[in-house]
């Protein structure tokens, strides 16, 4: 069986086609962030011309790099949800298209849900696990019972993690994306500043929720008084990310007796988050898992993946799909249902 | 109007009264620094509508524009921080426009009600409100009250 995955949810233009038997057997993902640079983030109006402009090269790379045919193909599998609306459409309306063309089945899969799951394509991971997602957009904890069994834990009210160091990179004059640059900035400096730790105590309602909004703002303030270094600011800030991350992870690590944490999203690329989570999550002798680079970021391989696992259990959907901008993983699978 | 906040209590309370005043088609201009509170304002003015959308409010810096679904009106919940300039005219008067980092949009011409939000940030939690009106008149009145 061979699905072909379509991702465009955001500012990458991604086909993939993931084989039963055989794995991958292509990826191929065209980036826009040089263009977006300007912006400091994606520009959606911007992002849409481009994913219009790429959406069949890529397709048509995708399915020559596999070395088959179009009409080999089982299912189309394609981000319907979360994302920049103006983008999802584009890779949506692709998906239609050719799953019309074909006459294949649609099998629609939720953006998170794919970055958790293309862990297995590197390894099993055994279920029950616990899922840290962390992005530009996104800084959510689940709990992974089994495909399509979800249990939402908390996740941030402000700022998403990666939208935090966009910001204090952008106060420090730094660039775009702030997350790699602070990395790697922090590794030559001190924590000197005192920097707070948000809803790591406190009210049990928000146990598992993430607030990065008033540390961006606690930056801000100290950054002003103009007596610190930037590479100081920049491991303080990280440090309190990291800290507030861990913790919470391995709260809910404990709290739910799970022994696998999978970490997913742009920002599970951190070198520091990587490095404390892992050890921290050993001592308790939980394993953390970090998907590789090419993995962390957008991608199609993912999507064909988890499409793949969808299209197992006989779910599709029909041409009057909508993509949705914003809706968690939880509710996105209540929405599926089996075909009659 | 200047309207001093004490704490995020006093904010919810203020945001609840100024999300009871409106109609459903004003635009809200918010402007003020990197943590003043113009997520939170907006956070608290949809759930002062609908508690349960509460969580569901957070930046838009990524998405650029976020809508909620309230029972009174669609709220949309726009920020300007990274692109500067986005198209609103589609959406004006269907609902109410929530701005973030207004200092980047030019409106002109309008002739549906606009109040402008200035947040300075006086304290950890305290907040000074400068508020102005362009054919809000009778929300000026009703904030009075």
């Amino acid at each position: 069986m061979k699905i072909l995955g379509i991702e465009t949810s955001c500012d990458e233009t991604a086909a993939a086609i993931y084989d039963e038997e055989k794995g991958l057997l292509s990826n191929v993902v065209s980036s826009q962030i040089e263009i977006h640079k300007e912006w400091g983030g994606v520009f959606p109006e911007l992002a849409a011309r481009e994913h219009t402009k790429n959406i069949l090269p890529v397709l048509d790379k995708a399915v020559k790099d596999a070395g088959i045919k179009l009409s080999d193909i089982d299912a189309v599998a394609f981000t319907a949800a979360p994302g920049l609306i103006v983008s999802l459409v584009i890779g949506v309306s692709a998906a239609k298209a050719l799953a019309f063309a074909l006459d294949k089945p649609l099998v629609p899969v939720h953006h998170i849900e794919a970055h958790i799951f293309a862990t297995f394509l590197e390894k099993k991971v055994d279920f029950p696990f616990l899922a840290l997602v962390v992005s530009g957009g996104h800084t959510e904890l689940y709990i992974i019972n089994a495909f399509e069994d979800y249990k939402y834990l908390g996740g941030t009210l402000d700022d998403a993690v990666g939208e935090a160091y966009d910001k204090v990179a952008r106060m420090l004059g730094l660039g775009y994306p702030g997350g790699p640059i602070i990395d790697k900035l922090s590794t030559k400096g001190v924590c000197s500043l005192e920097l707070p730790r948000p809803l790591l105590k406190g009210k049990p309602e928000h146990k598992y929720n993430f607030s990065f909004s008033g540390l961006k703002a606690a930056v801000l303030r100290e950054t002003e008084k103009n007596k610190y270094k930037p590479e100081d600011v920049a491991k303080s800030f990280q440090e309190a990310v990291v800290d507030v991350l861990v913790n919470k992870t391995l709260e809910a690590a404990k709290e739910y007796n799970v022994k696998n944490i999978v970490v997913a999203g742009g920002v599970s690329a951190n070198k520091r988050l990587r490095e404390v989570l892992t050890k921290e999550a050993k001592k308790l002798g939980i394993n953390a898992v970090f998907p590789s680079l090419y993995l962390c970021t957008d991608n199609a391989a993912m999507v064909a993946y988890t499409g793949f696992l969808r299209f197992k259990k006989g779910k599709t959907v029909g041409y009057d799909f909508q993509p949705h901008a914003r809706i968690r993983m939880d509710r996105f699978v209540k929405l599926l249902s089996v075909p009659n | 109007m200047e309207i001093n906040i004490k704490n995020l209590n006093e904010l919810r309370n203020f945001s609840k009264k100024f999300a009871n005043c409106l109609k459903g088609n004003e635009i809200i201009l918010l402007y003020g620094n990197l943590g003043a509170g113009k997520t939170t304002f907006t956070k608290y003015l949809v759930s002062s509508i609908n508690p349960e959308l509460e969580d569901d409010v957070n930046s838009p810096t990524f998405t650029v524009m976020n809508i909620y679904e309230t029972e009174k009106f669609p709220v949309y919940h726009i920020d300007l921080y990274r692109i500067k300039d986005f198209d609103i005219s589609d959406i004006i008067g269907t609902g109410v426009i929530v701005i973030e980092w207004s200092e980047y949009i030019k409106l002109e011409n309008l002739d549906v009600p606009i109040i402008k939000i200035k947040i300075l940030t006086e304290g950890e939690e305290e907040r000074k409100l400068i508020i102005e009106f362009e054919n809000a008149e009778n929300i000026k009145k009703c904030l009075s009250e």
